[in-house]
């Protein structure tokens, strides 16, 4: 604060100096001294006003305390509603109660990486975090978020009710980092109707089946544009693209996080050649999908644009509600096309920032808030997952807790979407992104994205992509 | 043929002339209008293909603007649709005003600190005046995003990010030199006989100034102030990489961030985009004569 | 300045003129010329995700932006984006603008009203151009796909933002339409000072208005002209960020990573503060090229007339 009341001081007083010239005569040696004193102000970060400490009685609420919480941008009526019950909530009848006020902040689920380094490199921080497996590994690796099992070890009861591999995702060097905000996997979905239209009986097993009828449907004029998976350079890219190349068995690094990756052949390059192809020869898959996210993908399906798409499973949950899209009825999930049919799976989660190690009321609340939306607490008399629970029956936002598959209205909200066997089977052949706990992950997948998108275009051989993208993987890992 | 007579030579010219002026009105216009049409029409009348030209009453709304005053999702209005607008579009208006705020402050400090300052280097001959007056000029053609970096870790150590004193400052500082440099080339046009030579101090420079330099200066004044508002109301990349929050985010760093997804609501798009250009395009309108006599005044003709 | 008097009050005058101009010197000195220099010793550190790791490591960012393989072909690639950008769009800026020009010139009734016309997109600010012009190219809805539907040009909606023969134009296109206005009027201005005798003298020796242009016209606006020429360079190597920014994020691949988007990337993207500060450096150079050409070739200082305090 006083760094900048400097500024503004110095700002102010160069002018008066200047323009208010009836002031006694201004010895002008001084004038440029300012300019260095800015200069030099130390570069201590100073910490919001730290919390008064916790009252002398012991049954008042801990606090007051202001919580710093940050997320991207999805449904803020609900995160409002959500954050507003918290408070209620953890001031009386959380374990420990506390005063608190949460400052919430957001960016879009793109710039949200960019927006959390820049805020902690800056020497700022947030309390709680909306994360993802893909940024957990940089995030901890900076020191940016803390693990919550070093200073609530009760986090620990959670692992034996959450699915492996998101537990997997939200832990880092052996420590448990937080808790489930949703977890999904990418799903092939095509549009029954267009396929009986076009006289293909069955949905495509191979890619080059998917090509096969793609170019019937184009053929007979049933869509231009039959195959989507949103590639745009953007956190997005990931999802796609991992689903791609995992349905054709692809494997990247080894556990010594060695590139094990061919350059010349193999399913990583197959995949890339293939939509390369779809792109630019056989013209199955537009162009713009280079500009397109899930999110856009979503919506051309919805439109009933294009036949074939790739797209998490809390979309699909739109695909067949009529108001809500245009091909209601006609979409159905199949298992992805491959030699593997393995697909991507991916883990969001509420993380703690350093931040909420500057006392033990926010401490505490941090916890509380991480628990009540991602774990199970006691409202009102009635024990469960108030939250994630709320986000799959309302927003059809899929999950890693098991027992919230025996909950009525959540089994009845995810079988009116879609055949939930197949959407099961094709869960267990979800895969994390590989090398994902590297810390250098997320650095190095923005690369991949621009580079990706050359081969996809045909600015440049796939061989020399991958060889690009292999070396800055090498060079990565040996900073 | 009736190129050969004189009269019919100049029909074709003034035919060739009318054709050529609708072709460059249709180019300069006709994405505004565009934009401004788009954003009375219905969101599911912009997907429908072709695109209404001329809207008729059966696809017309205000309910992009509704909502973005309001956060209101445009009721009977499909669930389909509603999922399109983000409540990211509430904060435009909000920052229309951080944008209004943060180019009148700057306009302001054009003004009070500009204007003597090019005064003195249109009248008076003083130690390193030439080297200054080109320093002046050569940070005006350095590019922003060469400093831009450097800026958001300067800002980061000050604890300046994402407030409107740092755009404030900076967005002076990039004005100043314009400023200065269109006064110094008007002041050069105006007679000095009317200004008195006196011992230079403060309190009769003040007064010199208000009484006889700013009624025969005003013209350029006021052309200068409105550069500087509309630099500093339009300016981008400053405006995006050093905010964060509404606290200080500008209508450009916010209409870029919105337009960023393409299952945003168009409509609601484009009703930012026509709010954003309003206040500009009004000035501009408002005081084109100035403006033009402004542009011109530095080429020295 | 000889006398004793004369020396004194020239002091006098300057510190006076000192304390008037030093606001704006305060502005200019701690927002442009300090973050200048700052940007120096930012791209002689490492930092990693962001944060500096305290290493100096001197003027191997610079090495590494010319040499490392994985970044040095797309700082090469987007030198040569930025050059073909900043070529064609000054270029068509000049030629349009001097045409619209022309056209003014005519005085015919109207002509206030294209005036006024180039207002608004002068006065529009550039991202939201960008805005504007990135709903009008709309892969899906676009009324640029429309109209060409419409008029028998394509069959099919088609994407100009991810379609890497064509993003660069959609850049410039909308670029011109924003700096377009700006030239003209100087053209404008420059063309209202050409006496009408001299074309009368041109029409005496019955040349057609075409040589005329290039015979008459053209020498007179020299000055004019390599001021938009170079004013023009300088804008078209930086002020398409905007554009970029909303319209492509630099691709699709890298078809419009301009040099400018790439400090973006590299900074706010990959968090390498100082290879993007390098980088930075790297297009001020540039820059600094072109101000030198500026300052040289139209001469300000020789504009500069002194004047005695009065």
């Amino acid at each position: 604060m006083k760094k900048r009341h400097m500024l503004g001081t110095l700002l102010v007083s160069s002018f008066l100096l200047a323009t208010a010239g009836c002031a006694p005569a201004a010895e002008p040696a001084e004038a440029p001294e300012p300019v260095v004193i800015t200069v030099e102000v130390p570069v201590v970060v100073e910490k919001e006003a730290a919390p008064e400490e916790a009252g002398p009685e012991e049954l008042a609420p801990l606090g007051p305390v202001t919580l710093k919480f940050a997320g991207w941008t999805y449904d803020l009526e609900k995160v409002q509603q959500n954050s507003d019950k918290y408070v209620d909530w953890v001031a009386e009848q959380a374990p420990v109660p506390v005063d608190v006020k949460i400052d919430w902040s957001d960016a879009g689920f793109g710039e949200f990486d960019t927006y959390v380094t820049t805020t902690f490199a800056g020497g700022n921080s947030f309390d709680v975090l909306y994360g993802s497996d893909h940024w957990l590994a940089k995030w901890a690796a900076a020191g940016w978020v803390v693990p919550v099992e070093d200073y609530f070890p009760e986090i620990r009861d959670y692992v034996t009710d959450i699915a492996p591999y998101s537990v997997e995702a939200m832990t880092y060097d052996g420590k448990l980092y937080g808790l489930p905000y949703y977890t999904d996997v990418m799903y092939f979905f095509y549009n029954k109707t267009m396929l009986e239209e076009a006289g293909i009986a069955s949905p495509p097993t191979t890619w080059d089946e998917v090509t096969e009828q793609s170019l019937i449907l184009m053929d007979k004029g049933i869509t231009s544009q039959p195959f989507m998976v949103g590639l745009k350079a953007g956190a997005w890219f990931d999802e796609g693209f991992f689903a791609l190349i995992y349905s054709e068995g692809a494997d990247l690094f080894d556990e010594n996080f060695e590139p094990i990756f061919e350059t010349d052949s193999g399913p990583v390059y197959d995949m890339i050649e293939y939509i390369a192809a779809s792109i630019n020869d056989t013209g199955i898959v537009p162009t713009k999908v280079l500009e397109m996210t899930a999110v856009d993908v979503q919506q051309a399906f919805k439109n009933g644009d294009a036949a074939f798409v790739i797209v998490p499973g809390y979309m699909v949950r739109e695909f067949n509600t009529p108001g809500i899209s245009k091909v209601a009825g006609q979409a159905e999930v199949s298992m992805m096309p491959g030699a593997t049919h393995a697909t991507d799976g991916y883990s969001r989660m509420y993380v703690m920032g350093n931040g909420a190690l500057r006392d033990e009321a926010t401490k505490v609340a941090s916890w509380e808030l991480i628990e009540f939306l991602g774990g199970k607490t006691t409202v009102d008399g009635e024990t469960g997952y108030q939250i994630a629970k709320r986000w799959a029956v309302e927003n059809g936002l899929g999950f890693s807790i098991l027992s919230l598959w025996q909950d009525p209205a959540v089994e009845k909200a995810f079988s009116a979407m879609a055949d939930t066997s197949v959407m099961q089977a094709q869960k267990e052949l979800a895969i994390s992104k590989d090398g994902i706990s590297a810390p250098w992950f997320a650095e190095w997948i923005s690369y991949v994205r621009t580079e990706v998108q050359k081969a996809l275009l045909r600015q440049e051989p796939t061989e020399s992509v991958l060889e690009n993208i292999k070396q800055q993987w090498l060079d990565l890992k040996a900073e | 043929m009736i190129f050969n007579t004189i009269s019919g030579r100049r029909r074709a010219k003034k035919i060739l002339v009318l054709l050529v002026s609708i072709v460059v009105l249709l180019y300069l216009l006709a994405p505004i209008y565009w934009v401004v049409v788009s954003s009375f029409q219905k969101e599911i009348a912009l997907q429908d293909r072709p695109p209404h030209y001329f809207p008729s009453a059966e696809v017309f709304t205000t309910n992009h603007y509704y909502f973005i005053f309001t956060g209101v999702i445009p009721p009977n209005s499909t669930i389909m649709l509603q999922s399109m607008y983000t409540m990211r579009g509430t904060l435009v208006y909000p920052a229309i005003i951080n944008s209004i705020i943060i180019a009148s402050i700057v306009t302001i400090i054009n003004v009070v600190v500009g204007f003597p300052a090019a005064h003195i280097f249109a009248r008076y001959r003083f130690f390193g005046d030439r080297k200054v007056f080109l320093l002046l000029l050569a940070t005006r053609l350095l590019p922003s995003i060469s400093i831009v970096v450097a800026m958001y870790i300067l800002l980061l150590r000050l604890d300046l990010l994402d407030t409107k004193l740092a755009l404030v400052g900076i967005y002076s500082a990039i004005t100043l030199p314009f400023t200065i440099w269109i006064l110094r080339a008007y002041f050069h046009n105006i007679p000095v006989e009317f200004e008195e030579a006196a011992r230079l101090d403060g309190c009769r420079y003040i007064r010199m100034m208000t009484k006889v330099v700013v009624p025969l200066a005003r013209p350029g004044l006021i052309a200068a102030a409105i550069f500087a508002f509309m630099a500093s109301y339009g300016e981008f990349v400053f405006a995006t990489i050093l905010t964060q929050t509404i606290r200080s985010q500008t209508q450009t760093a916010v209409l870029a961030s919105l337009s960023q997804g393409m299952s945003t609501s168009r409509g609601m798009i484009a009703a930012a985009a026509t709010l954003s250009i309003l206040p500009p395009l009004l000035l501009a309108i408002v005081f084109r004569k100035h403006i033009l006599e402004g542009l011109t005044a530095r080429l020295g003709l | 300045m000889q006398s004793p008097y004369e020396r004194k009050r020239f002091r006098q005058t300057s510190l006076f003129a000192y304390r008037i101009i030093l606001p704006s010197l305060v502005f200019i000195l701690f927002f442009i010329a300090y973050p200048l220099l700052y940007s120096f010793i930012v791209a002689f550190k490492e930092y990693k995700y962001g944060v500096p790791t305290g290493k100096i490591i001197w003027f191997q960012n610079f090495i590494d932006i010319f040499t490392k393989s994985t970044v040095a072909p797309g700082f090469y690639n987007s030198l040569v984006v930025t050059m073909k950008f900043t070529l064609v769009a000054v270029v068509a800026v000049v030629v349009i603008s001097l045409a619209i020009a022309l056209l003014i010139n005519q005085q015919f009734r109207g002509s206030g009203l294209i005036k006024v016309a180039l207002l608004l997109p002068y006065a529009i600010p550039g991202a939201v151009s960008a805005v504007i012009w990135a709903w009008i190219y709309d892969p899906s809805f676009g009324v640029m796909n429309g109209v060409l539907n419409g008029l028998g040009i394509i069959d099919e909606y088609i994407t100009v933002a991810a379609d890497p023969r064509w993003a660069l134009w959609a850049i410039l296109f909308a670029y011109v339409w924003k700096f377009v206005p700006y030239s003209t009027f100087l053209f404008a201005a420059g063309l209202a000072t050409i006496p009408s005798s001299v074309y009368e003298a041109a029409r005496m020796d019955r040349a057609g208005s075409i040589r005329a242009f290039f015979k008459v016209t053209l020498p007179l606006l020299r000055p004019v002209l390599q001021m938009v020429l170079v004013i023009q360079t300088i804008f078209a190597l930086v002020m398409h960020f905007g554009l970029v920014f909303v319209i492509t994020q630099g691709g699709p691949g890298d078809a419009t990573r301009t040099l400018a988007w790439l400090v973006y990337v590299e900074s706010f993207t990959f968090t390498r503060f100082g290879r993007g500060a390098a980088m930075a450096i790297i297009l001020a150079l540039i820059m600094i090229v072109f101000i030198y050409l500026y300052l040289v070739v139209l001469n300000p200082e020789r504009r500069l007339k002194r004047r005695e305090a009065p």
